[in-house]
């Protein structure tokens, strides 16, 4: 019993790195639209900073925030000089153009910081906490104290600001929104910069377990597409519950089953895509999809 | 005075040159020089060009179902190789010849971009994308744990084709021409749907979809169509790469195939006849170029020629091409319009 428990607890450890990467994801799409394809390697290149700058002696927490900020710049830098280009109706070519964007931060990373694993250090002091046998790292901890409070922050933004209501009706009615007298592209940006930082934060979290190389956001990647299909492509709280959920069935499955079929771990994440889709493809707490001809 | 405009086609003194039957020129020039290059060519870059065949083939397809209809696959991947793994089981478990082996990668493809057509229906845009995108994931490690038939990560070899003894052609030769033969195949079948009334359903149910229901189309048929047959197109070029590479194993078909292939048709050129072709041969020859001083330049020349088109020239090279010779065209016809008004020419 205690194993399963562990288990769960590892589980949702993980699910919060999963998780935090979907949030980004979530944002994006809620702000534009779309999915960015590119969120994870997004993340990657800002941990890369991140190391290269502890590499040089700069405190870790201030690396982090300091790449955190660059990502914001990032993000919106990326919307504004090539997503907006595209118009604010072609989702397919967006697709196409976040692939191009892996593709390009994938390369340059590689050459800039070579392949080589490199260790990111969580800036977090080492330890753990044992209750009844039961054990959770600083990380995990830590993981999951960011995670909420990037949950509650964000659905204070939505919810009580005035900034938060200019991101959602800007990205549910752009055109009626600038009638109003807010720029809807503005907004936009923000949305995307927002969520490129909180992609680095999900970045700075999954480096320590993982090790930095270029492709080490692939796997939190599709995990947090799993997260955030089961949770519903336009909910904040739907990623993390998605993200936690996607965790510990992973870590559940890592433990118990059969040696055989470790190999289809990793196809956990599609097929949860592929089940929501098929059987309720708004999510769990997502909206229906209603188009209006 | 009347202006008298020259017959069409007809040769004029001042016509820009290149208006003259200037498609059909092009059209026989490629055929000869596709013809004629394995014999020209050593035989490293005539599998080259053959490589470059079978990528057009499986572009073909996704120019159909991701050019005209607008439906984001990302299995096309996926599709090549469901395409590549039978005719590499058939071959060498079964002894299959190769163009049975070709029927049925085409009809399990097909299959499979009916059994995802369907489903797919009602999802939108960005959901078909990450449905699309899932398969493509889940599909390597699939492959690898049906060991017992796909032979794992070890991968399956697949007997070299030979030509057969009455033809007086080389090995590789040979190959090149079995690919030029389905490549050919599929790109005249999506020459001639686009043309048709049906291919005028496609491409109304990709860009017109609000209006493609009040004018009679059958949009769901359209649509679980259209993704059945370009995956099966998708397919073809899999058994092609089969025997063409001499070995499949799991990691070539990853969401990088998909990916890839779906990059290559944008820079290309979609919803273009030869957008394809192009996209084959930037997917072929890029890694070369590029290779030279890095293997990640290619990454990045990838990605970096994607957003490039996208952002400046959405018609891709083909795209841009077209409309460039078409601004041409209609300078130089201005010009003959000039002439022809002068006081000296013929009443």
């Amino acid at each position: 019993m205690t194993q399963f428990i562990q288990a769960c607890i590892d589980g949702l450890a993980n699910g919060a790195v999963y998780a935090s990467l979907a949030l980004a994801l979530v944002l994006v799409h809620r702000s534009t639209n779309v999915v960015n394809f590119a969120q994870g390697e997004m993340a990657m290149v800002a941990t890369y900073l991140a190391w290269s700058l502890c590499q040089v002696g700069v405190p870790v927490l201030v690396s982090v925030a300091v790449a955190v900020i660059s990502s914001f710049a990032l993000g919106a830098v990326l919307h504004e000089g090539l997503v907006k280009r595209l118009g604010t109706d072609d989702e397919l070519n967006v697709v196409i153009l976040t692939l191009g964007v892996f593709l390009c931060l994938n390369g340059l990373a590689t050459i800039i910081w070579s392949g080589t694993i490199k260790a990111m250090p969580s800036g977090l002091p080492d330890g753990f906490i044992d209750l009844g046998g039961l054990h959770a790292s600083s990380q995990s901890l830590a993981a999951l104290g960011v995670l909420v409070v990037e949950l509650v922050v964000l659905l204070a933004i939505f919810k009580f600001t005035k900034i938060g209501l200019a991101l959602r009706a800007a990205a549910e009615q752009p055109l009626e929104t600038r009638l109003l007298g807010v720029d809807s592209s503005k907004m936009h940006m923000l949305g995307w910069g927002i969520a490129a930082s909180l992609g680095a934060v999900a970045g700075a979290l999954a480096a320590p377990r993982l090790f930095l190389e270029p492709h080490f956001m692939f796997g939190v990647l599709i995990y947090a597409f799993a997260a955030m299909v089961l949770g519903g492509i336009d909910s904040p709280g739907g990623a993390v519950v998605g993200g936690l959920v996607v965790g510990v069935i992973v870590q559940l499955y890592s433990q118990y089953a059969p040696e055989s079929t470790s190999g289809l771990q990793i196809v956990i994440a599609p097929a949860t895509v592929v089940l929501v889709l098929l059987v309720r493809p708004q999510g769990l707490f997502g909206r229906e999809q209603v188009v209006r001809l | 005075m009347t202006i008298t405009r020259p017959a069409e086609g007809a040769k004029t003194q001042v016509a820009f040159p290149l208006r003259v039957n200037r498609r059909r020129f092009f059209a026989i020039a490629l055929a000869i020089a596709a013809l004629l290059a394995p014999f020209v060519l050593p035989p490293v870059d005539v599998l080259k060009l053959a490589s470059v065949l079978v990528w057009t083939t499986a572009a073909v397809g996704l120019n159909l179902v991701t050019g005209y209809a607008r439906l984001v696959a990302l299995s096309q991947g996926t599709m090549v190789a469901v395409g590549a793994y039978s005719s590499a089981i058939l071959m060498s478990e079964l002894s299959w010849s190769f163009w049975a082996t070709v029927l049925v990668a085409v009809s399990l493809s097909f299959g499979l971009g009916l059994a995802i057509g369907v489903p797919a229906l009602r999802l939108r845009g960005m959901y078909l994308a990450l449905l699309t995108l899932a398969i493509a994931i889940a599909a390597p490690p699939l492959i690898k744990q049906a060991e017992g038939l796909t032979g794992g990560t070890m991968g399956l070899p697949v007997a070299q084709l030979t030509p057969p003894g009455w033809l007086p052609v080389a090995d590789d030769q040979f190959v090149y021409f079995v690919c030029l033969i389905v490549a050919v195949a599929a790109s005249l079948l999506a020459w001639n749907l686009v043309r048709s009334l049906p291919g005028l359903a496609v491409r109304l149910v990709g860009g017109l979809e609000p209006v493609a229901a009040p004018l009679g189309v059958n949009v769901s048929r359209t649509k679980v169509l259209v993704f059945a047959w370009g995956s099966a197109m998708g397919g073809a070029a899999g058994a092609l790469y089969a025997c063409l590479v001499g070995f499949v194993h799991p990691d070539s078909f990853s969401v990088m195939l998909g990916a890839t292939l779906m990059l290559a048709l944008v820079v290309g050129g979609a919803r273009t006849t030869l957008g394809p072709l192009i996209g084959g041969l930037f997917i072929v020859y890029v890694p070369e170029l590029a290779g030279g001083v890095d293997q990640q330049f290619a990454g990045v020349i990838y990605g970096v020629a994607v957003i490039v088109v996208l952002v400046v020239a959405p018609g891709g090279v083909v795209g841009s091409l077209s409309r460039f010779t078409r601004g041409l065209k209609r300078r130089g016809r201005a010009r003959d319009q000039h002439v022809l008004e002068s006081p000296t020419a013929a009443a």
